[in-house]
């Protein structure tokens, strides 16, 4: 916990706010179970990496983690991977502070001289170092592993001192990232303990990597006070050039070797021949071999006789140490060594940048599902305020998806639920079903012969007005002027239509049935979508509404679907995506339309091009939020009049910005209609129900409600046609 | 002037460019240059970036002996008006035409003649302006008829126009190729960096103590990192902090708002919150803080220095 913000702040606090995404952040640790996680790691990823661009100025890409297991963050040079396990708001604040110091890597380290160094062993290293190391029978594999960790020390110093003086807001976030991995109480007690006192290769690089914990020993091993001393951390902005902290690296490990006792000489052993093989093959690829000697943590073997005896033979020459002993290590449970061989593997995987074998985090599956979800662009929206009863606090969040995708319709119903498909169909992931194709083919044919009588829409009106007192010169007027005549000017009135855009929303609930609603609504809504593609200043853009299934809520949550737009989309995608479309969920209708009125009803507003904004739902608005404990503690029913009000508002707001709505109730005969029970009559319960979703439509959408058969073009050419050509 | 005299001129003319002006040494020159030689000068740019400032400081850097005439392109409503004058009838004299100012700008030897907001003309004003700019025409006629009088050009005269073309700005009408051929002199002012922005505000208020400075470098800095976000190939932003903001915002440095507050006043309004969390301002907090977050400027520092006795924190304590 820093001690520099109270108990309930976070640094990131600066920037969350409930128009960013304060709402989605849970308070507490909400575990494994966050379902709508991956929309959220989605917007995570885009604030995370909006700091890497503003701290480094480039657009370096950014991913999450797709390593099995792993929780860090790190670059290869080229790309930001970030951890996936951000679980509640403070969780921010170490992450960006890992991922401002991956990205400071990319800005600031010589990623070239690195590879060209550590690639390939033994690497270029002073001759007077190489000789020294061979004397205390350090390996050049070993060799190289130190000279490695040293310089990402080093340079790890050098570029978090950069970004502390450059980013001083952005301090915060390091400290976490510092508190999180460095200075631990764990850490700290190892410190002050008698482990890590051998001087030996590991307590080396154990005492030189915490060596900035104010519990630091400087006293716990030879030449560890000259290490300090040299590397200078205060002056540190020494180094500003690649070669000076290459070569200061290069000192300090050549301190090490010096005060390094004699290792025991690496015999042959079967583990021995297995790291020679791994080399061999590593030097085939270029790489230096991953751990390749044992270097954790464990308690200190008991050594036989005859080891004993051997290593006496040694002390008639020099004094040898295994280079994996961590000393005495007699004060620590076997809890507390877990823990500090984790933190351990922990620095050296942040200064290696290699992540194996720590937590779990995005799976292969998941990070595919992430990209479907980055591509179609989903966001969440907080909506309903008031709802409630608090008009300062969102009732929900609706997720919409600005992009419809086919990675996304083949990413599955748990992040697009509107997605059908017929598993026996042609293709690898199977195909759409066939009636659902049936409607869009039909709606093709349909929207050809809309679209001729849609093609008013283009035309330009000149009426001149001549013998005008003001006005352009009439030249076959001009000798009126002799007779006195003033009126020799004429006026030219044009008529013609502004650019239309028109937002189809269509409501995707389970009880839009599959014959009697669905499919003559994609008919009519693909016919509107092809006559629009052939009308030159009419452009079109759909959405399907509907609702998501949160694990994590425990509910349902809105969902909106940016399906088309033919401003950016080609009529292709309609004939392609819409036949794997199909209804299910509830309808949050006002909720959905809120969500969307800015963006895509509304718009960006201008003199030259008029709004329009058609509805096509089948009844009244019917949604339930379950209230739960993380992050929706108020439910909501937006049934009946509470749902019918808020969408009326929400109607209304959007007409009064200027948009002429048109709203098309889908009729059908009921379901109950076909149920047969004796006693019962079900076509007048069915009837009596149609007049209540009317009565409740009408009310929703006053004037604008039409109660049409969608999928008769003569209707629907007349109602569009009735709309477009209305005056104010 | 002779070869020598311009020489001469050229050697110190960088004395003669005022401190709140912060332009190239050698743009300055070429600006000198091209005023001694008589040159028409366009100054092109992104809004707010200087090229009024330059234009009005090289005209008051000879003002002792060229006289300055200054026209608003942005404002003019009436281009025949303002360029070339009115005709009024009076009963005793008649038909009488009204020279505009502009007229006798153009007749007076050696005039520096401001064309500001050139590119915000109407299309009418440009086409006045043609035979005026041509080196081979020079003059302007006061009618559309053969024998109408004609008003030439006076001897010395230089034209500074400037033109919000080129870099990012997307605005105003574009001027076409024949307009801008007629200005040989191109001088592209860029927006200002942090270092020259701090530099300016240092000048403009000598008296700022150095909590004062210290915040005036941190509002540059933030100003330059929208400038190179807008420039950037995928700008997160729309639009930049402008000098003249930075100058508004220092102002308030000095009546006591904290960073906080302007930029909760004046940068947080300038972008807009709409779509979600891919909006505007929520990148632009995220980059303020990084200058102004007053809790984390004053965290601690995590890093321990092993040198020192007792807890010392490095790079900052």
């Amino acid at each position: 916990m820093s001690e520099d913000l109270l108990e309930d702040q976070a640094y990131s606090d600066f920037w969350l706010n409930k128009e960013s995404l304060h709402e989605y952040v849970p308070d507490g640790d909400i575990g494994d179970d966050f379902s709508i996680d991956l929309i959220q790691l989605a917007a995570y990823r885009r604030i995370v990496s909006n700091f890497i661009v503003i701290l480094t100025g480039m657009d370096i890409p950014v991913q999450f983690n797709s390593v099995e297991n792993s929780q860090l963050s790190f670059t290869d040079g080229k790309t930001v991977y970030l951890s996936s396990t951000i679980r509640n708001k403070k969780d921010f604040d170490w992450t960006v502070g890992i991922a401002l110091h991956e990205a400071s890597h990319i800005l600031l380290t010589d990623f070239d001289v690195f590879h060209s160094t550590f690639s390939k062993i033994p690497i270029p290293v002073p001759l007077q170092l190489k000789k020294k190391s061979k004397d205390k029978n350090i390996s050049e594999e070993q060799l190289a592993y130190v000279c490695k960790w040293v310089w990402n020390y080093v340079e790890d110093r050098y570029i978090d001192s950069y970004v502390f003086n450059e980013a001083p807001g952005y301090r915060g976030y390091y400290k976490a990232m510092y508190e999180r991995f460095w200075n631990s109480s764990t850490n700290s007690k190892a410190l002050q303990s008698d482990a890590f006192k051998v001087p030996n290769l590991l307590s080396y690089e154990f005492r030189v990597i915490n060596m900035t914990n104010e519990d630091t020993d400087l006293d716990a091993l030879p030449g560890l006070r000259e290490i300090a001393e040299l590397i200078d951390i205060e002056n540190i902005f020494r180094l500003d050039t690649t070669a000076k902290r290459m070569d200061l690296s290069y000192k300090v490990v050549e301190l090490i070797v010096d005060n390094l006792v004699k290792q025991e000489e690496q015999k042959p052993s079967s583990n021995a021949t297995f790291q020679k093989v791994s080399e061999k093959l590593a030097e085939k690829s270029g790489k230096v071999p991953t751990q390749k000697f044992n270097q954790s943590i464990k308690p200190k073997e008991e050594k036989s006789g005859s080891e004993e005896g051997e290593e006496d033979k040694d002390d008639e020459g020099e004094k040898t140490y295994s280079p994996d002993d961590a000393g005495d290590i007699s004060e620590f449970s076997g809890e507390e060594l877990k823990e500090l061989n984790k933190q351990f593997n922990q620095q050296r995987n942040i200064l290696d940048h290699k992540f194996d074998g720590i937590k779990t985090g995005v799976t292969r599956e998941q990070q595919s599902v992430l990209e479907a979800i980055e591509n179609s662009d989903i966001v969440l929206v907080p909506t309903g305020y008031g709802l409630t009863g608090d008009y300062t606090q969102a009732a929900v969040d609706s997720v919409v998806v600005k992009k419809l995708s086919k990675k996304l319709i083949d990413a599955g119903k748990s992040i697009f639920p509107l997605a059908s498909k017929d598993r026996n169909a042609p293709g690898a992931l199977g195909g759409p079903v066939k009636r659902y194709e049936d409607a869009v083919i039909k709606g093709f044919t349909l929207g050809k012969m809309l679209g001729k009588k849609l093609q008013i829409r283009g035309e330009e009106n000149h009426i001149k007005y001549i013998r005008k007192t003001s006005g352009k010169i009439e030249r076959r007027l001009l000798a009126d002027i002799g007779c006195g005549i003033e009126g020799i000017f004429n006026r030219v009135r044009i008529e013609k239509y502004n650019k239309l855009r028109l937002h189809i929303s269509v409501d995707a609930s389970g009880s839009m049935q599959i014959d009697t609603k669905w499919c003559p609504t994609m008919t009519c809504v693909v016919a509107i979508c092809v006559a629009a593609s052939m009308v030159e200043n009419l452009a079109v853009s759909v959405s399907f509404r509907s609702t998501i299934y949160s694990k994590a809520n425990a509910s349902e949550l809105p969902y909106i679907v940016l399906a088309y737009d033919s401003k950016v989309d080609k009529i292709s995608k309609v004939r392609h995506l819409f036949p794997y479309l199909c209804a299910n969920g509830a309808t949050p209708e006002g909720l959905a339309f809120e969500s969307i009125a800015e963006e895509f009803i509304i718009g960006k507003r201008s003199t030259e091009q008029e709004h329009y904004f058609l509805n096509i739902s089948d009844g009244e608005p019917a949604y339930v939020l379950t209230p739960h404990n993380n992050r929706y503690r108020v439910g909501l029913d937006y049934t009946g009049e509470i749902g019918a009000l808020h969408t009326k508002t929400q109607v209304d707001k959007i007409r009064a910005k200027g948009v002429k709505i048109l709203s098309y109730f889908i009729h059908s005969d009921d379901y109950m209609s076909s149920i047969s029970m004796p006693g019962y009559n079900f076509n007048q319960l069915s009837k009596n129900r149609q007049l209540t979703y009317r009565q409740m439509f009408d009310k929703m959408y006053g004037k604008d409600a039409q109660f049409i058969d969608v999928e008769n073009v003569t209707d629907i050419a007349r109602t569009i046609n009735k709309l477009f050509l209305s005056k104010e | 002037m002779t070869s020598d005299e311009i020489k001469r001129s050229l050697f110190d003319c960088n004395t003669l460019k005022p401190n709140d002006l912060i332009i190239d040494d050698l743009q300055w020159k070429y600006l000198v240059w091209a005023v001694l030689k008589g040159k028409n000068i366009l100054f092109v740019g992104p809004t707010r970036c200087g090229k009024t400032k330059a234009a009005k400081s090289v005209a008051a850097a000879y003002a002792s002996d060229r006289q300055f005439f200054s026209f608003n392109f942005g404002s003019t409503q009436d281009a025949r008006a303002t360029l070339i004058g009115n005709t009024t009838f009076k009963k005793e004299a008649g038909t009488v035409f009204h020279p505009s100012e502009f007229v006798k700008a153009i007749s007076t030897p050696n005039a520096i003649i401001l064309l500001d907001e050139l590119s915000r003309g109407h299309h009418d004003a440009w086409n006045i302006l043609m035979p005026v700019l041509d080196k081979t025409q020079k003059y302007i006629r006061l009618d559309e008829t053969e024998d109408s009088s004609v008003v030439p050009v006076a001897e010395g005269v230089t034209f500074i126009a400037t033109a919000n073309i080129g870099n990012e700005y997307t605005a105003t009408r574009v001027m076409d190729k024949a307009l801008t051929s007629r200005f040989p002199v191109i001088i592209e002012m860029k927006t200002l960096n942090a270092k020259q922005e701090e530099y300016l505000l240092n000048i403009m208020y000598p008296d700022a103590n150095e909590e004062q400075k210290k915040s005036f470098h941190l509002i540059a800095k933030i100003s330059e990192d929208t400038k190179n976000n807008c420039k950037s190939e995928n700008p997160k932003i729309s639009n930049f902090i402008t000098t003249d903001s930075v100058i508004e915002m220092a102002g308030l440095v000095l009546d006591g708002f904290s960073l906080g507050e302007i930029a909760e006043m004046t940068i947080y309004p300038l972008y807009s919150e709409d779509n979600g969390q891919d909006c505007e301002r929520l990148f632009v907090k995220q980059l303020t803080q990084k200058y102004i977050d007053v809790s984390a400027s004053k965290t601690k520092s995590p890093i321990n220095d092993p040198n020192k006795k007792g807890k010392v924190r490095v790079p900052f304590n």
